[in-house]
């Protein structure tokens, strides 16, 4: 077919104009998100203040690492960085318990993806990446600290699970809104008892640290297992009493 | 496209929020009047799957409330509800429209068109927290319409708006009544009066009425009067009546009430309006 017959056809038939496109397109369904979609979503969504803080805990531990100097008090060092971890665990609480903070739990209840999903997905992005800044930490303490690596992952991680497994007990069993300042003290207490706890400790034996870090440890993993096992059953089925 | 309400109930400790409600709405506009404490909020929160009934179901064309599937024809505004403060109004839009599944491509083309049709256009990149209130409630609006629901559910979508705001709205709900189900509670009664197909009354968490406005209009069809009396008789009549308006004037007082037979001399029968029905059966006095 020559340029000029197929130019000629063009011209001998006028294309119908379209009827009903917009309606069409109206009410056309796209296909909508998979649930790996809107967990990659929901990570644009985590606030940047929360990336940032607790990138900087962790640009203040190697800070404090690397100008620190051993003290004379067993584990002195890794007691303090052990006592930061409180905050890491502050900002993972206040990124799950957002919806209720900001009363947009009825509005994100009604969704597609309800308050569970989106629930779940603030917990595995947030939990991804303390887990990341956890091991970070950890890796760099190691190169610093003498204590070995299973004792620095002990220490890191007794006060975040107990801060969590504190919190989550708080925001289960609210009864006013306002439970994040709750979370809040909850951090500072334990930083604070991280922070005195070797001069306490030192009169004692230099291994009832690790002892007290490991009573923390399985304190603070069972209460975060049930409590969010807890939270996630009452978002799930129970639903919530707005009355 | 049926949405069925059966026998369903709410009880919180003693309090009977909503007893054995049963309902089936189909394509229109439908107005849930009642004063506070009705119970309008939990049945709507009921109608939305962000509350379990005690008793009862509520499916839509056979899905459960419960489903996904359910919610992905839903859109809901809450009576009451917050915002994410580092939020602008796009954004709130792009979230709420990844949390109803629609793909970023789409959300962003349907929030801008949404928000010309609530007139916050130019808003659009403004945070929500320097809003008025009757700016979040047409944010809250569109973001209700985002995934283009067949089931429309509005707690109180009016409060906070002006009037031109007002009669905006109640022209798009009614551009939209032919193809879905709208339910909307509000205590501005005007607003139910023009757009609502079928009205439901609540009462002490039971559904005392529905039907169309002449229907529903029916029960003090005929039985409303107005009246100019002295005080002493005004007082008199309000102890026995009904009372829908009272008024000083001059030395006189004018009376609206509700009665079977004619009041008092000079009285005069006039044509019932939806508010007076809502004041017959809502007024404390009654």
């Amino acid at each position: 077919m020559t340029d000029k017959l197929k130019k000629e056809i063009k011209e001998a038939f006028e294309i119908d104009s379209p009827v009903g496109k917009k309606q069409f397109l109206k009410d056309f369904r796209y296909p909508k998100l998979n649930k790996t979609d809107f967990i990659l979503e929901q990570i644009f969504y985590i606030r940047k203040k929360t990336w940032l803080f607790s990138v900087l805990i962790m640009g203040f531990i190697f800070w404090f690492l690397h100008f620190y100097e051993n003290s004379s008090t067993p584990n002195m060092n890794l007691w303090i960085i052990s006592s930061l971890m409180p905050f890491l665990a502050l900002i993972f609480t206040v990124e799950l318990s957002r919806s209720s903070m900001f009363k947009m739990e009825e509005m994100e209840a009604g969704c597609l993806f309800g308050l569970s999903q989106i629930f779940l997905a603030r917990m595995l992005i947030m939990g991804i990446w303390n887990g990341i800044l956890l091991f970070i930490i950890a890796l760099t303490a190691n190169l610093y600290l003498p204590e070995g690596m299973i004792k620095i992952f002990l220490y890191l991680l007794a006060p975040y699970l107990l801060v969590n497994g504190l919190s989550f007990y708080f925001i289960n069993n609210k009864r006013e809104r306002g439970e994040i300042y709750s979370c809040a003290a909850i951090a500072v207490m334990v930083s604070i008892c991280g922070m005195i706890m070797p001069r306490f400790l030192k009169r004692y034996s230099e291994n009832i640290g690790t002892w007290v870090m490991s009573v923390v440890w399985i304190t603070g993993l069972f209460m975060v297992l049930t409590q969010l096992r807890k939270m996630h059953k009452k978002l799930e089925e129970d639903r919530w009493n707005f009355a | 496209m049926e949405l069925c309400i059966d026998r369903v109930s709410k009880i919180y400790g003693n309090k009977i929020a909503c007893d054995r409600i049963s309902l089936s709405l189909h394509k229109g506009v439908y107005g849930l009047l009642g004063a506070n404490g009705a119970g309008k909020t939990t049945l709507m929160r009921m109608m939305c799957g962000v509350l379990c009934p005690t008793s009862g179901t509520i499916t839509f064309d056979g899905i459960d409330v419960g489903k996904e599937e359910y919610r992905d024809l839903l859109g809901y505004l809450p009576q009451n509800f917050g915002y994410y403060p580092e939020f602008c109004a796009m954004d709130f839009l792009l979230y709420m429209a990844a949390l109803k599944g629609i793909p970023k491509v789409h959300a962003k083309e349907k929030a801008s068109e949404l928000l010309e049709l609530v007139s916050l256009k130019n808003e659009a990149k403004k945070k929500i927290r320097t809003f008025s209130g009757g700016m979040k409630q047409r944010l809250g609006i569109a973001q209700a319409m985002l995934n283009n629901p067949k089931i429309l559910i509005l707690d109180e979508p009016t409060a906070g708006l002006d009037p031109k705001e007002r009669i905006r709205f109640r022209n798009l709900i009614s551009s939209m009544s032919a193809e879905k189900i709208i339910l909307l509670s509000t205590h501005i009664v005007s607003d139910v009066e023009y757009i609502a197909d079928k009205i439901l009354l609540m009462k002490a968490g039971q559904m005392i009425h529905q039907g169309t406005l002449d229907e529903i209009l029916s029960v003090i069809k005929e039985k409303v009067w107005e009246c100019r009396v002295e005080k002493n008789k005004a007082d008199e009549l309000s102890e026995k009546y009904p009372i829908l308006n009272f008024r000083n004037e001059d030395e006189d007082i004018f009376l609206r009430l509700v009665s079977e037979e004619k009041p008092c001399e000079g009285a005069n029968r006039t044509e019932a309006v939806l508010e007076d029905l809502y004041l017959y059966y809502f007024n404390e006095l009654h």
